[in-house]
């Protein structure tokens, strides 16, 4: 008998039994639909964590001040409030020792309020040079962005993120307006182009906003709020100086990140007397994303395996049963001339198409997962909005993209598993003498 | 469906058993179901065994059909010495050389009428005038109508001459047939045995179990068994085995 024929032979001989060939098919269904749904997902929030990361720059190392644990032994090096973090002269320092470097990016933040006339909202102040946006890929949307020139003079001027522009200037033009930025008065020069969130950096979980932002010079920054900021909590006044908050360092060549993140953690050990700092490496949390990632996967193909199985013996249950059924029709078979090798084809095959229908199916069920997931979300945000905001923002962006080696293999494992849990049952069948095989009620 | 007769005395017959003995281990005692019986079925043969339940008739069937081998003798089939061979051969041989008839027909329920004549043809390389083979067939046993019918649509003896049709549709030398009336009417059982009737007399080699005397005698022989041993062989007169309802 052609393949053709006996594949054509099988399906006839389980449409015998719908519902049961059904249930044995749904199993498989249900496993090769968890290998490629979960598959999915995974690469779907991989993808997300590695996006962000990338936005961060992977040349570039990050270096931030860290509030150390309060020492209350410790005298305040001003006398008043503690003093902490990356100084002046840790960039100066990084500037002159770090080889390969094309930009070293300081930066000053500290929240105010942000005022034009009757529109406030609470801002976000960064003081930062030119090479800012570069280094952050922000786009000038109108008007111009930092100069030089207003670094060297320490103008009053600022751009404004672009939700900020939109909340202060509804209707006028901002360009040339004036804002009030805590005590002080700064001329609109520019207004950034919208940019959406990056990953969180360092020990903070909370992605980087940047629609809060509005961008000084650094020396202006400095000039007119200063590097002590004084703040009243609880009754008590508090000081912090802190001379930068941050410095990127962005380097040229990729493969000198690692060693260049160690040389930046010497230099500044040298200088500072407690920990005060952090280096961050995005290529780093790169790495450690793609790790991550891979044991997801793992886990995912595990957990999708286990379905699978579970499918591969509901088809071996029903495979026995049919055996023992027909076991007058394989007596039938075999005094009429079919070896045992035919037996045990015959009945593989009929497993075969059991497993490959449910392969099938659960490949094109897995081609469903994208809009499912789609609807899954707006159904949770539409439905459920408390829900929907406690999601972490990797889950809300669930983006699941159809990974095809998944559907090759889980395709291939549902035919494979018919072939191994169809054998047991198939060599069950071939085994019976087909005296006692046709004897058989 | 007609074939020549054969005059040389050895190629005569199509199968030969010789002292063919069958043992069995039974809850530790040793069965001789089979006692050196010795057989010869020349070409057009009819040979009717009878017997009471344990005389060894289903094994000798079985021996002869090659379902089972023999603990000692000889089987030559078709020229061929088939005592020895292994389960693949022999159901080579069998799919090739036999064709069977059971008292339940064995049918299969899921294939239609046409697709049950075919089914031995399954187990043995495709030939271009099978299809037509199987539809010349189901003519001659005059269910040429029911080609599409399934086992279940069909009364007993349509059954049975379905069943006739698939022993035959391999050209076999041999057809064994296990009771082949005791599941049908009297009326039905003389219609099967007309139909078996006809098909010696156009040259092929039958055997049939039965106890039912008035069927043995329908056949040429009748070999009588009693506890594995042959009892007697008697030659049935001619003028006997004419058919009562004389349809052939």
């Amino acid at each position: 008998m052609s393949i053709w024929q006996q594949l054509r032979a099988g399906v006839r001989s389980l449409l015998l039994h719908k519902l049961r060939s059904a249930l044995a098919v749904l199993g498989i269904l249900i496993g090769v639909t968890a290998v490629i749904w979960l598959v999915a997902m995974g690469e779907g929030v991989a993808i997300q964590a590695q996006r962000q990361i990338e936005a961060l720059g992977a040349t570039s190392i990050i270096v931030r001040s860290i509030k150390p644990p309060s020492d209350p032994n410790e005298k305040a090096s001003d006398g008043f409030g503690i003093a902490y973090g990356l100084l002046r002269a840790d960039e100066d320092r990084i500037r002159t020792n770090v080889p390969g470097l094309v930009r070293a990016v300081p930066l000053r933040q500290i929240s105010r309020e942000v005022r034009c006339g009757e529109r406030a909202l609470d801002g976000v102040v960064i003081g930062c040079t030119p090479d800012y946006f570069a280094a952050n890929k922000l786009a000038i949307a109108r008007g111009r962005g930092l100069s030089d020139h207003d670094l060297d003079r320490c103008d009053n001027v600022v751009v404004l993120a672009h939700e900020v522009a939109e909340r202060l200037f509804p209707i006028d033009d901002p360009l040339g307006a004036a804002v009030l930025v805590g005590q002080e008065f700064y001329v609109v020069v520019g207004v950034a182009a919208p940019r959406t969130a990056a990953a969180a950096i360092g020990g903070s979980l909370a992605a980087r906003q940047f629609d809060r932002d509005v961008y000084l010079p650094l020396s202006t920054f400095r000039a007119r709020i200063g590097d002590r900021i004084v703040a009243e909590q609880q009754g008590s006044w508090t000081a912090e100086t802190v001379e930068l908050d941050q410095i990127t360092v962005v380097l040229a060549d990729l493969a000198r990140v690692p060693a260049t993140a160690d040389m930046i953690r010497d230099l500044l050990k040298r200088y500072h007397k407690t920990e005060d700092y952090a280096v961050v490496v995005p290529q780093e949390l790169l790495e450690q994303a793609k790790t991550v990632r891979m044991m997801f996967n793992v886990l995912l193909l595990v957990i999708a395996g286990i379905s699978l199985l579970v499918g591969g013996i509901g088809i071996m249950n029903i495979m026995l049963a049919t055996v023992t059924e027909r076991t007058r029709e394989i007596g039938i078979r075999r005094a009429l001339g079919a070896t045992r090798g035919e037996i045990i084809r015959q009945f593989l095959c009929e497993t075969i198409v059991l497993s490959g229908a449910g392969g099938l199916l659960g490949v094109a069920a897995g081609f469903l997962c994208r809009p499912a997931v789609a609807l899954a979300l707006r159904g949770v945000e539409s439905l459920l909005p408390r829900v929907w905001a406690a999601l972490p923002p990797d889950i809300r962006g669930l983006d699941p993209p159809l990974v095809p080696w998944s559907i090759a293999v889980a395709f291939a494992i549902s035919v494979g598993l018919g072939i191994v849990f169809g054998l047991y049952p198939a060599r069950r069948a071939a085994a019976l003498d087909p005296i006692e095989a046709l004897r058989h009620e | 469906m007609s074939e020549p007769a054969a005059v040389a005395q050895g190629a005569d017959v199509v199968a030969s058993i010789r002292d063919v003995s069958k043992l069995y281990r039974l809850e530790g005692q040793e069965v001789r179901a089979l006692d050196r019986v010795s057989l010869d079925l020349r070409r057009g043969d009819f040979v009717a065994i009878m017997g009471s339940s344990g005389s060894g008739k289903s094994t000798l069937l079985n021996v002869l059909g090659c379902l089972d081998r023999p603990t000692s003798g000889s089987y030559v089939l078709a020229g061929r010495d088939v005592a020895r061979l292994d389960d693949a051969a022999l159901s080579r041989v069998r799919g090739r050389t036999l064709g069977f008839v059971f008292q339940s027909y064995n049918l299969i329920p899921q294939l239609s009428v046409v697709e049950n004549i075919a089914l031995p043809l399954a187990y043995r390389p495709r030939q271009p005038g099978d299809h037509g083979r199987c539809l010349a067939l189901a003519r001659l046993v005059g269910l040429a109508d029911r080609l599409g019918h399934r086992p279940t649509q069909l009364s007993g003896g349509q059954q049975q001459r379905v069943a006739i049709a698939r022993a035959l549709v391999n050209n076999p030398a041999l057809i064994l047939a296990d009771e082949p009336t005791g599941n049908l009417d009297t009326a039905t059982s003389h219609e099967i045995m007309d139909m078996l009737a006809a098909l010696n007399r156009a040259g092929r080699t039958i055997v049939l179990v039965t106890h039912e005397p008035d069927i043995a005698a329908r056949a040429r022989r009748v070999v009588r068994l009693r506890d594995g041993r042959i009892e007697s062989v008697t030659e049935n007169p001619a003028d006997d085995r004419e058919s009562h309802t004389g349809d052939s």
